[in-house]
Order: C-alpha cells, then sequence, then structure tokens
C-alpha cells in the first residue's frame, strides 16, 4: 500500500472513531504480533488522539467544565473534537471555535452564562499569549505639546478586549476557579469588561459605560477631539475635558495604553 | 549550513540536562546563575531542552522566561509538530516560525520525530508511525534536507515509541533510521525509553537495535519513564525512569561514549529537587562508566 493511502486511512481512524469501515482498512495493513490485537493496537492511538484534545479544552477552558458538569461538559467536548478536528500544527488554537460551536450545542446554547464564560475563557487565553509591547508610562500625557491635543491618537496594548455581559460572568468564573458553587443572575443593565495583560498578568474589571464608549473609539483610532465629543452624552461640556483627561490618566495607570 | 560534528571524537557533548517546563520556571530561576550554582554539578542541570512550540507565540511568559533561561544555560530546541513523515506538504510557516525562534535562542540543535502526526490537512497531534520501507525512507529524506536548508543547519531525528507495526515494513527500525541519516545527512536523538518501550511492544532485542544504528550519528539521549500495561507499555513521561531503562542507558553509554543526556517529565511533576536527584542518578552512571572505562 502507498505511503497516502496508508496515512489516510490513519487519519480516519482517529478522526472518525465511531466509523467501523476506517478501523478495518487500517487493522488490515497491521501485523499481528505480540499479545495484542490489530484493534488494540489502533484503540492506542484512538485514545491518545482523543485524550490530547480534551485536555486542550480542559486546559483553555478551566472552569466551563465545573459550570457543566461532566453530563453535558463531555458531550459538549466530544462532539467538538469529532466536528472541528484540528487543522494546526499547534494545539495553541484548537479551542478557538469552541464559542461559537457552542451556541448551537444543545440543549446548552441557551444558557446565556454558559455562552458568555466561554467568552470570557477564550479571551483570557487569548490576552495571555498577545504580542509583548511596552505601555506608555503616566507621565507620557506630560510630554504631548498643547498644539497636539486635538488629533492625538492612542493605542490599546496587544490582547486588550472589551465584553458586554448580561450575566454575573467574571464572579462566577472566580468562584468556579476556586472549587466555589456560583451565584449565576442576569445583572441590571449590560456590564462593560475589559480584559488585558499587564506585563505577564492578564487582568479584568468592570468599567462604566462612558468609558467602555471611549475604549471602543480609542480602538477605531478616533482623536482626544473625537473622544471629547463623544463624552457630551454623558457629561456636561465644562465637565468633559477633565473627565477625558482623568480616563486617559486611569488607563495608563493600568497598562492600556502602548 | 552549520556542521555539527565530523567524527565521533568531536562529538559536543553538554552533559546533563532537563525538559523545561513552566512547573519549573521558578524554581529553576531562583537557584541562580548557572555561575553561582554550578560549582556543585550534582545539583543543577547543565542545559535544558524546550519544546519548540510552545514558544512559537506572539508574547507573553512563555518567551519571558526563555529569554531568561537562554542567558543562562544552552539550549536545544526539540519539537513535536515537524510532520516530517507526512505525505502532506512541508509547512512553511511552520518552518518559518521554527527558524524565527531558533534565530533568537541559538540553540545547540534542533530535534524532531521520525514520524508523521498528520495528514489530509488534519493534525492528530500525535507522533505516529511510519512503514520501514524504501519509500518512506526516500520521502522522509527529501524532505528532511529541504527542512535543513531552511532551517540552515542539520536536525537531529528522535525514534518514537510505537504500538503498531505495518506489514509494508521491509526492514528493522534501526535499519529505517540508519538509511535516514545516511540519506539526508542528519543526526540522531536517541531515545533510550523509547527504546525500551518499543522493544516490548514489538518484541524485538533492544541491545540490537542500540548496535544497529550509525554510532557517528547519536548526538543526544532522552530519558524518561513509562507506563507499564504487562502486555505493552505506553510512553508517557509522568513517571521516574525504571531500572531496565537505566540498565539499556548504562549499555548505550559503553557503545557510544558520552552522549548529551537528558530527562523528559512531562505530567505528575514532581519536586524539582526530586527530578534533579534523578539526574543525579543518570549522572552517576555516566561516571561510574567513564572510571571503567579509564581502568580498563
Amino acid at each position: 500500500m502507498k505511503l497516502k493511502e496508508l496515512q489516510s486511512n490513519f487519519m480516519d481512524a482517529l478522526l472518525q472513531q465511531r466509523v467501523s469501515n476506517s478501523i478495518s482498512a487500517l487493522s488490515e495493513t497491521l501485523t499481528e504480533n505480540g499479545q495484542l490485537s490489530a484493534l488494540q493496537r489502533i484503540q492506542i492511538y484512538q485514545n491518545a488522539y482523543r485524550s490530547r484534545l480534551f485536555s486542550t479544552i480542559d486546559s483553555d477552558y478551566p472552569a466551563l467544565g465545573s459550570l457543566l458538569g461532566d453530563d453535558l461538559y463531555n458531550p459538549l467536548v466530544n462532539t467538538y473534537i469529532d466536528q472541528h478536528p484540528s487543522e494546526s500544527p499547534s494545539l495553541n488554537n484548537f479551542g478557538a471555535k469552541l464559542p461559537a460551536f457552542i451556541r448551537t450545542f444543545e440543549p446548552i446554547c441557551h444558557q446565556e452564562i454558559v455562552i458568555e464564560l466561554c467568552d470570557f475563557e477564550w479571551q483570557l487565553r487569548e490576552t495571555f499569549n498577545a504580542k509583548n509591547a511596552k505601555a506608555l508610562l503616566p507621565e507620557y500625557l506630560q510630554s504631548i505639546e498643547d498644539t497636539r491635543w486635538p488629533t492625538l491618537t492612542f493605542q490599546l496594548s496587544p490582547g486588550f478586549a472589551l465584553k458586554y455581559f448580561n450575566v454575573n460572568t467574571c464572579d462566577v468564573w472566580k468562584a468556579l476557579k476556586e472549587g466555589d458553587a456560583p451565584d449565576i443572575h442576569a445583572t441590571e443593565h449590560p456590564t462593560a469588561w475589559i480584559i488585558w495583560r499587564r506585563d505577564l498578568i492578564t487582568q479584568f474589571q468592570s468599567i462604566e459605560t462612558d468609558e467602555a464608549c471611549l475604549l471602543e473609539l480609542v480602538a477605531k483610532g478616533h482623536s482626544f477631539e473625537q473622544l471629547c465629543e463623544a463624552l457630551l452624552e454623558w457629561w456636561p461640556e465644562e465637565q468633559v475635558p477633565q473627565r477625558a483627561f482623568q480616563l486617559l490618566q486611569h488607563w495608563l495607570s493600568l497598562g492600556l495604553l502602548t | 549550513m552549520q556542521t555539527i560534528l565530523t567524527s565521533p571524537d568531536t562529538k559536543p557533548f553538554y552533559g546533563f540536562g532537563l525538559g523545561l517546563r513552566p512547573e519549573y520556571y521558578q524554581h529553576l530561576l531562583a537557584r541562580g546563575l548557572p555561575s553561582e550554582i554550578l560549582p556543585d554539578k550534582t545539583q543543577n542541570p547543565d542545559w535544558l531542552e524546550i519544546i519548540s512550540e510552545n514558544y512559537m507565540v506572539d508574547g507573553g511568559k512563555p518567551l519571558y522566561f526563555l529569554d531568561q533561561f537562554k542567558e543562562r544555560y544552552p539550549i536545544a530546541m526539540h519539537g513535536v509538530s515537524m510532520n516530517i513523515g507526512s505525505v502532506d506538504p512541508l509547512d512553511r510557516d511552520y518552518l518559518n516560525q521554527l527558524k524565527n525562534l531558533a534565530d533568537k535562542v541559538n540553540p545547540i540543535w534542533i530535534s524532531d520525530h521520525c514520524c508523521w502526526t498528520g495528514a489530509n490537512a488534519h493534525n492528530a497531534h500525535d507522533l505516529l508511525p511510519l512503514p520501514y520501507n524504501d519509500e518512506s525512507i526516500n520521502h522522509i529524506a527529501k524532505r528532511i534536507t529541504q527542512v535543513q536548508e531552511i532551517l540552515e543547519r542539520p536536525i537531529l531525528l528522535e525514534n518514537l515509541s510505537s504500538y503498531l507495526s505495518f506489514k509494508d515494513s521491509t526492514m528493522t527500525e534501526w535499519e529505517f533510521l540508519s538509511a535516514i541519516c545516511e540519506q539526508a545527512n542528519c543526526y540522531l536523538l536517541l531515545d533510550i525509553n523509547n527504546i525500551y518501550v518499543s522493544a516490548r511492544n514489538h518484541d524485538f532485542d533492544p541491545m540490537e537495535y542500540l548496535l544497529g544504528v550509525p554510532k557517528e550519528r547519536v548526538l543526544q539521549h532522552h530519558l524518561a519513564g513509562h507506563e507499564d500495561h504487562g502486555s505493552y507499555i505506553i510512553d508517557t513521561h509522568d513517571a521516574p525512569i525504571v531500572q531496565p531503562v537505566l540498565d539499556l542507558y548504562n549499555e548505550a553509554l559503553q557503545h557510544f561514549g558520552p552522549i548529551s543526556t537528558m530527562i523528559e517529565r512531562d505530567d505528575h511533576f514532581p519536586p524539582l529537587e526530586e527530578l534533579l536527584s534523578e539526574l543525579g542518578q543518570v549522572r552517576a552512571i555516566y561516571n561510574d562508566n567513564q572510571l571503567t572505562a579509564q581502568q580498563s
């Protein structure tokens, strides 16, 4: 048998573990020796394949399994492995499609906390692995000439993300990570959360609505003047420059700007 | 292209190393700079081996720590995803990333496995065996030559632990590896535990394996623990090295002479001191061997 055909049979036996044709095609190419049958030898590879991908999801989504429990989590992950075989030499992104997949997986696709927690855990991973960048220091603001302020734009640190949650997702995540039973409840309004990495530590915190709106504009490359205009929705004109400056200082102190 | 050696006498010997894993970052760094800690060599690794793919990321902790370790220890880069034996085209993106990492790390060498890890654009993330025949030799040797050109250095290929064998094989694994090294002009990372595991799983004599590979091509040894199920063994890297593997290592030392050796531990991580004490045991086997060689 040619190498190409042999490798195709082998991959089929790994990817379609419940399809007996693929297993018997591989089985026919194997020698029978020792105390194990060809099928048992194939099963060693099948188990290793599934177990490696399963543990990748476990490590990318450490709280999701605790939230769902084995009866929901195991079928979710097994179906994900069946439907989204890895196409990359790295396992780093194997779990990337789970947030989208979970939105289609009955019966949990209707539970907001499950969807939000899944999004949140993947974002933590993305932020953790984001590119390194030197954060601007608070002193930066003093170095800007007056004439530059209106057109000044800012760069958010790599890995920065802004999320809106309808459930107390971050509290639930913290409780699950500590092994506590989470108190899950919807928030009165969607809450804005920022997730970023400061040096090597991934951080997250909730923010006010005006701050969230401004960060969205910063991400789109809007100028300081445009940020001030946006603030008029929440603040009287005379307080706008002070609020804008205060937010900039705050972002610099968090290491959000690079 | 860099050359690593010209004869067995000029083989670089880096001593006794450990696989660098995140679980040991802080503990290893806390031991200080090698110049401060080296007087008692038995208490420290001489070199470290990284899993290349763990550092092929944009940023964050892995690269931060790698920067510190590369200032302190000689580093070998060991990969698991080159997919050198696959019928799929070589993954140029992967190889470019590997080259970029090598440019940053300046490793003592780069290794991967004599296997395939995926086909038809899907990845198994496992080290899958090849049939040992001329078709595989020609296929893999051609690809190694291309890889070595991209990486601008020869690579080391590691022997696998395997759990099945193919009717299409026409030779032994050691004959297969020897032919590849010859044709591709690459080197061997001989995993002593894998030889033991495969010998038990396929019922061959591990000594015949050791004696059958080209001596001058062997640059590194791996040692590790495994899971013994009686009728078969699984290579797990999650337990101490068993005595029969240490005995086989002793035989390897007598046959190959000093070869840079390291312990791979990938699960059930013991405290660093425990792993270093296991490394001390390996070092002691080497020292005894050297003494015996001098006396004779």
